[in-house]
């Protein structure tokens, strides 16, 4: 990853600063949470404080110490059972080069010692890693002596950093620069802590259910230092991470039962009814305490924004009934202006990062609703499936909009609502309800072949 | 070989024997937020009676010191599980010492900024708009109809907003200026 940094006075006046800016920088740059091997991605913990910075030949080096929460164990016949990681970041000529490392030791010599200004008497190999999680290529280090054997380009400030702290064996290495392209067979075991949130009195506890674990193993091509051993190698490396989800063990009719049957909140939804017929949006949110603040209205009437704060449990706006456009039909009549009543796809949005809040305001998922009124139905929004699956990473706007219009258009606004849900958005657990006026409720759903399925909530 | 034949002009015929059934593109008004959508047989909404024909063509138009060109073409496509005769609406809006506000002549019919036709009420003909800063308010419907006794050559257009709670984060500064005429735009014929 090359990244090009402007400095206007790179002079030593500067250091501190530049050092502070390259660590903003590799946070800035370092995605774990994009990684594509998330497994790989989510055992990392990076120490920041750790920086250390050395100059040599004009060039500046900057590491960082990375550490596995869960440490990797290497079985082979040429490498040592721990694994070493570290971010490098490497300036020369006024190019910011950085990578992060995964460092393999060999046999019968020293564990990489935490710096490469020490990897003298270092044999091994150097997993090089973009910051995105792409893997680069290796590195093959015989006795200090780096090589770059894919001679990938981007690997060439790193090899050249390498080299120029193998002082000592430069005149007198024996050792043969040479590698060999092996496999390594790696081997990921992921546990899962499932937990479940469980009403008491007053408030939920997180309860522990049960541990779920997926294995799987890959085999991955390796340079490695050869003269190691006269057999052959052999590599297996052992990942381990452990996750924690929570399981919506509820049942979103019960809690629609609960809130509809709710004094204060049956009144808001009764008074926003009256509100169809106005010629704006109207609504509410509602906080996790249970209190209710009323939406923004602007200057402007098509548009009402929410409260600032993310610290709320769901919320209820109306979809106003047809309106006069201002313009009117040859026999007089007015041009009406249909708004759609159900969700839009920015009703979605919203109600997907009020899940994602979830996971910084400590509000159970299954509290989290958006319920939408209008004079041909009042509908709910229920989350019961992975909060892990939830994101907001749509090409919300333009695009969608239209995918939404043809939806409603051809197949009706609750088929074709669920048909844009699982055809655009494709987060499995986003639950719609029709609340009846009686306080009822019917959940609408597909069946196995897309067709509307209703069942009513007992 | 014969009954290679036969068998071959008995797929052909069953082929030829699946015929679209038809909506009329006036009847789409009648399925608008209905609960079940248009029928599940029509497998193509047509312009049957060409009423779509006298909106083809460039229009131009002046609204508040913004100049206002139209592109619009009949096309037939198919968005979702059904076909549909439709117009497709290209616009340059340009402010009065003509420099370019919005320009989206030269894109694709697949790209979202093209303004599409989505169905036709009474004398009017409703389209789908999203501009680019659609989450911050650019979207909604643009209803035009042609003025009686202009030979087709007068049409009136009007942007109707849709309402949406707009995000904090989308929009810190509220929502976007709007492009579209947010009164009666009148389009002359090119």
């Amino acid at each position: 990853l090359v990244l090009l940094l402007y400095s206007c006075s790179p002079e030593e006046n500067t250091g501190i600063n530049l050092t502070d800016a390259i660590t903003n920088q590799l946070k800035k740059d370092l995605k774990l949470d994009q990684f594509k091997n998330q497994t790989f991605a989510k055992n990392l913990v990076v120490n920041w404080e750790s920086m250390k910075k050395t100059e040599r030949d004009g060039i500046e080096i900057y590491e960082i110490e990375v550490k596995e929460k869960n440490p990797t164990i290497i079985k082979s016949n040429l490498f040592q059972s721990k694994l070493k990681y570290e971010l490098i970041s490497i300036k020369k000529e006024n190019q910011i080069y950085s990578y992060l490392i995964e460092i393999y030791s060999a046999l019968n010599h020293p564990l990489f010692a935490n710096s490469i200004q020490k990897i003298d008497t270092f044999t091994g190999t150097l997993n090089v890693y973009e910051l995105s999680g792409k893997q680069i290529d290796q590195l093959v280090v015989n006795n200090g002596k780096s090589i770059n054997p894919s001679e990938n380009n981007a690997l060439i400030p790193l090899n050249e950093v390498v080299n120029l702290f193998n002082l000592e064996n430069k005149k007198t290495s024996r050792v043969p620069e040479c590698y060999l392209s092996e496999h390594i067979y790696v081997t990921y075991s992921i546990y899962t802590d499932h937990y479940y949130y469980i009403s008491v009195v007053n408030s939920t506890v997180k309860t522990y259910s049960y541990t779920s674990i997926t294995t799987y193993t890959v085999d991955e091509p390796m340079s490695v230092p050869c003269g190691q051993s006269e057999s052959s190698y052999e590599t297996y490396k052992y990942v381990t991470i452990r996750n924690e989800v929570i399981d919506n063990l509820f049942d979103p009719c019960d809690k629609l039962k609960t809130q509809n049957s709710n004094f204060a909140f049956k009144a808001k939804i009764d008074l926003l009814k009256k509100n169809t017929g106005l010629l704006k949006e109207t609504g509410v949110i509602q906080k996790a305490d249970g209190t209710f603040l009323d939406y923004v209205s602007s200057s402007n009437p098509n548009y009402m924004t929410p409260p600032a704060g993310t610290n709320f449990k769901g919320g209820i706006h109306v979809h106003v009934n047809p309106y006069p456009s201002g313009n009117f039909q040859p026999d007089g009549s007015p041009k009406m202006k249909k708004s759609i009543p159900m969700f839009s796809p920015q009703d979605i949005k919203q109600f997907l990062e009020t899940l994602l809040n979830t996971k910084t305001n400590n509000i159970p998922i299954a509290d989290i609703y958006s319920t939408m009124v209008s004079n041909s139905g009042t509908y709910t929004l229920k989350f019961t499936g992975n909060i892990a699956d939830v994101n907001t990473n749509f090409n919300w706007g333009a695009e969608l909009d239209k995918k939404y219009i043809t939806a409603i258009k051809e197949n009706g606004k609750e088929l074709g609502f669920l048909l844009f849900l699982k055809d655009y958005i494709g987060i499995k657990g986003i639950s719609l309800y029709k609340v009846n006026d009686d306080g009822t409720s019917e959940k609408k759903s597909l069946d196995a072949i897309n067709l509307l399925q209703t069942t009513p909530c007992q | 070989m014969k009954k290679l034949l036969i068998l071959g002009f008995i797929i052909l015929s069953n082929l030829s024997c699946k015929s679209q059934t038809i909506l009329p593109l006036e009847e789409v008004k009648n399925y608008i937020n209905s609960e079940n959508g248009i029928p599940k047989n029509i497998t193509y909404i047509k312009d049957v009676n060409n009423i779509l024909d006298k909106y083809v063509g460039t229009w131009k138009g002046t609204y508040y010191s913004r100049n206002y060109e139209f592109r619009i073409l009949k096309i037939t496509n198919k968005p979702g599980r059904i076909t549909e005769d439709r117009l497709m609406m290209r616009y340059v809006i340009s402010d009065s010492n003509g420099t370019i506000i919005e320009d989206t002549r030269a894109l694709p019919d697949t790209n979202p900024y093209v303004i599409e036709g989505d169905y036709v009420d009474g004398s009017f003909y409703e389209l789908y708009y999203s501009g680019k800063e659609s989450l911050c308010g650019q979207r909604g419907s643009i209803i035009i109809d042609i003025q009686p006794n202009s030979n087709n050559n007068v049409m009136r257009m009007l942007f109707l907003p849709q309402q949406e709670i707009l995000s904090l984060k989308d929009c810190p500064n509220g929502s976007a200026t709007q492009i579209m005429p947010l009164n009666n735009l009148i389009l002359t014929k090119q």
